[in-house]
């Protein structure tokens, strides 16, 4: 009682101590809210006998760092790549909120012509889904959008001409009042 | 021997020949080149009073050229040019050295809808220009602007002309207005720049009196005024001030006994049904304009307004969804004068929210309204209970409510303090009451949208087009026309690129024209970088040796029109990226400055980032390119890699 008491004393008299502890707490509450990506980190600590599944998440990594050390091992492993788990990964990622991590592996994926994931990324920028709250990116991006379900379309994806047309819908709209990115898309449907 | 000696003459005369021959072909296989460029041709706009010459002498057949045409130039005399329409080789004919306009650059202007911003003004020198952007005295310059806008241009005005009221979209109607020069200000605390411009004059003494003719004419002026009101929960506590709002508004009308001439509309709109059912409706017309013509049936339908007995699913309802049913579901061709009121202590559903029933952005609902003749006021309830989205609603109400060339209707008012409400409605009510008042006199309020006057705006809209071209060259308004003087076929003016009074608004936009093989390799060049940039987001190790490398191949490409230089510079431009045909314009695009180390240090969301509006301009060379409707070829004929289009500066990389 008398060591809390002159604990309590000491900290009372010592600003400092109280300013460390502030910096701590804003240390932990800033990693632990979730990564928008846009954060830059020296040291790092990371887990790289993660490829099952699991994430076990660092607050040192910088983000999107444990997705490119991911694509590393799966491209030294060789083809054909594991793109369902790639897939399930970045899901798993997007949940906790380490959005740069998810948004790599979705590309990633993506870029390897995994369906599921192609869709991914057009709904992850397209202007009449998007929701900053699952998104690395600010703002919706429709010719993102637009690239990636034409992708979609093209590789036989029932729901992805759905899509194009209620992004043509949305960038009439749009175009009428002046938007400049929905008259570029525009141009792609003349 | 004897014989050789005798072909030996010749021979050599005919390889001389031969070789003179060859050469004159050369000479005239290709364009002269811009000093010290490799792949870039001298090129020359043609004014109004040129003529294309079959030989350099006046005697010689001659025919009348497009105004502003584009010509290439293959030879040069101290009087003439020998020009041609193409690089290819193919010669049209001579003209004079003072009827083309030295055009290398290629830079060109597109002016902005004149309903949006103010029209640019021309100025007669540099110097008048450059002291009103010195002092930058914004007064000074409205006073002009009011002066030439209203054809009471002060004594020895500096302005020579004007931009004219049609809007001309380029994309749909090409047209040039090149500039000659150009130099870097500040205008207040924006970079701007000062261009000097050509144009073809347009004389419209007689055209404006037609105008006002046309606008002229015996009205019945009516206002309409359609409240729009959030009936949600939350709104509860503040019904009866909203029927306060709409009483005030009534009775200052009252006051000036203009009540005939006024009509009053009510809708009430919640959120999506979908989420919370019991809120009951989306949107509910309680009155409509026509009804509400009787003012003691349109307050007895205020009261019977009551909130929902439920609460929405959150600090956002569909407020934008009853503003589009109060436009779209009023007739509104019965009134001179159009208001849409919001009441609302909410947030809107912008078009990205799933819960939205319009989609529609605040802008893209503004311009419904607009087109309309409509104006959007808002009265915006700032509550305790919705605190945490006060400012990104009215941003978004502010947005909705702009009305061009005016500016917001958005009130907010904190609750809980009865005078700053009570002041607030004062306001609002007075405004309109005046506005409603200005119409009754037969005086416009508001700047309505030339589209929607049927009949009136098609006579309007043929005189616009009639004037508004000459040949490719865009006619400015003149002003400065000497008494008996006939106009120049052509004249050089000073403007400045941004709004004088909102410099952070670009008046112009400038442009540089490109052949439609140096956007394909414009296009192809930045394709193979973005194409490294996915693959250093992923593995950021070699993607710096992968981007030098593709420069020194992309600088070696013999096929290339882009004519670029490897190097081991810092940024993109540098190690060779930079295309002949963009570097000396007066601008650089952020892929071009990119630096190495700038990439290095970037987080992997600036750099997708950096990705992506990368990639957004490569769509947009790539949607260019294939249309080939919007590419215009110099001298006619078939779209070809010489057809030109003017890309935007700001498009480039």
């Amino acid at each position: 009682m008398s060591e809390l008491n002159e604990a309590g004393t000491s900290s009372r008299q010592n600003p400092l101590l109280w300013i460390a502890l502030a910096i701590v707490g804003l240390i932990v509450f800033v990693f632990a809210s979730g990564d928008r990506g846009d954060m830059k980190t020296a040291s790092v600590v990371v887990d790289q006998s993660d490829t099952s599944g699991s994430i076990e998440r660092s607050l040192l990594v910088p983000p999107g760092m444990r997705a490119r050390q991911y694509v590393e091992q799966v491209r030294a492993d060789g083809k054909p790549y594991p793109l369902s788990q790639v897939f399930e990964k970045a899901r798993k990622y997007l949940q906790e909120g380490s959005l740069a991590d998810a948004h790599l592996l979705y590309f990633f994926a993506a870029r390897e012509e995994h369906l599921p994931a192609i869709m991914q990324m057009g709904e992850m920028s397209d202007p009449t889904l998007f929701r900053a709250e699952d998104s690395l990116l600010d703002h919706a991006d429709v010719i993102q959008s637009y690239k990636w379900y034409q992708k979609a379309a093209t590789l036989g994806h029932p729901a992805a001409a759905d899509r194009i047309d209620s992004l043509q819908q949305w960038a009439v709209a749009e175009a009428e009042a002046g938007n400049p990115y929905a008259r570029q898309l525009l141009l792609n449907f003349r | 021997m004897k014989y050789r000696s005798c072909k030996a003459p010749i021979v050599l005369l005919l390889a001389g020949w031969m070789a003179l021959l060859a050469g004159s072909l050369n000479a005239a296989d290709k364009p002269l080149l811009m000093e010290g460029k490799k792949t870039l041709y001298q090129r020359v706009l043609s004014v109004p009073e040129a003529q294309l010459y079959q030989q350099p002498i006046d005697s010689a057949d001659s025919a009348t050229i497009t105004p502003f045409s584009v010509l290439y130039v293959y030879e040069k005399g101290s009087d003439w040019l020998k020009v041609g329409y193409d690089s290819f080789g193919q010669i049209a004919g001579w003209v004079k050295r003072d009827k083309a306009i030295v055009w290398n650059q290629a830079l060109t202007v597109s002016f902005k809808d004149p309903q949006d911003i103010q029209r640019v003004m021309l100025f007669n020198s540099k110097g008048d220009l450059e002291k009103l952007v010195n002092d930058y005295d914004k007064e000074g310059y409205q006073a002009l602007y009011d002066a030439i806008v209203n054809d009471t241009p002060p004594k020895n005005s500096p302005v020579i002309a004007i931009q004219p009221d049609a809007h001309l979209e380029i994309r749909e109607n090409f047209y040039l207005v090149p500039i000659k020069q150009h130099e870097d200000v500040y205008l207040g605390n924006e970079q701007a720049r000062l261009l000097e411009i050509a144009s073809v004059p347009l004389d419209e003494a007689d055209d404006n009196a037609e105008l006002r003719n046309i606008e002229a004419g015996n009205r019945s002026y009516r206002s309409g005024i359609h409240f729009v009101i959030d009936s949600t929960q939350s709104m509860g506590p503040y019904i009866d001030r909203t029927r306060e709002a709409a009483k005030k508004v009534y009775s200052a009308i009252e006051k000036q006994g203009l009540t005939n001439q006024v009509s009053f509309g009510l809708t009430a709109y919640r959120d999506n049904l979908d989420q919370v059912p019991e809120l009951e409706y989306l949107t509910q017309r309680y009155v409509s304009l026509k009804q509400g013509t009787d003012v003691e049936q349109f307050f007895q339908r205020v009261d019977d307004l009551n909130p929902s007995q439920v609460s929405s699913r959150d600090f956002r309802e569909d407020a934008y969804s009853g503003i589009k049913s109060a436009i779209e579901d009023s007739d509104w061709d019965k009134f001179d004068a159009r208001y849409v009121v919001l009441i609302t202590d909410a947030g809107p559903r912008e078009s990205h929210d799933s819960l939205g029933a319009t989609r529609l952005s605040a802008q893209a609902l503004r311009q419904l309204a607009y087109d309309k003749g409509v104006s959007i006021w808002v009265l915006h309830l700032r509550t305790p209970s919705a605190a945490a989205n006060h400012e990104k609603a009215e941003a978004l109400y502010k947005q909705l409510s702009y009305y061009p060339g005016i500016g917001d209707f958005y009130y907010g008012v904190s609750l809980g303090q009865v005078d700053e409400f009570g002041n607030a409605l004062e306001v609002l009510a007075n405004q309109i009451t005046q506005q409603v008042l200005a119409t009754t006199n037969g005086v416009p309020p508001l700047p309505l949208p030339q589209r929607r006057q049927g009949q009136v705006q098609t006579r309007l809209a043929q005189l616009q087009d009639r004037v508004a071209k000459l040949g490719n060259a865009l006619r400015m308004r003149y002003i400065q026309k000497e008494s008996g003087q006939p106009l120049p076929s052509v004249f050089d003016a000073w403007m400045i690129d941004r709004d004088f009074i909102n410099p952070e608004r670009s008046a112009v936009d400038v442009r540089v024209l490109l052949t439609r093989d140096q956007l394909s390799d414009l296009k192809n060049v930045m394709q193979q970088v973005l194409e490294l940039a996915e693959e250093g987001v992923l593995s950021p190790q070699s993607f710096i040796d992968d981007l030098q490398s593709l420069a020194a191949t992309v600088s070696r490409d013999p096929s290339s029109v882009g004519g670029s230089t490897s190097g081991a510079g810092a940024n993109l431009a540098e190690m060779g990226y930079m295309r002949e045909y963009i570097e000396d314009l007066p601008y650089t695009g952020e892929v071009m400055n990119l630096t190495l180390e700038s990439w290095e240090e970037w987080s992997a969301k600036v750099q997708i980032e950096f990705m992506h509006r990368l990639e957004s301009k490569i769509n947009y060379y790539q949607a260019l390119h294939d249309h080939t409707d919007l590419w215009v070829t110099p001298g006619g004929g078939p779209v070809n890699g010489n057809s030109v289009f003017p890309v935007a500066l700001e498009l480039l990389p």
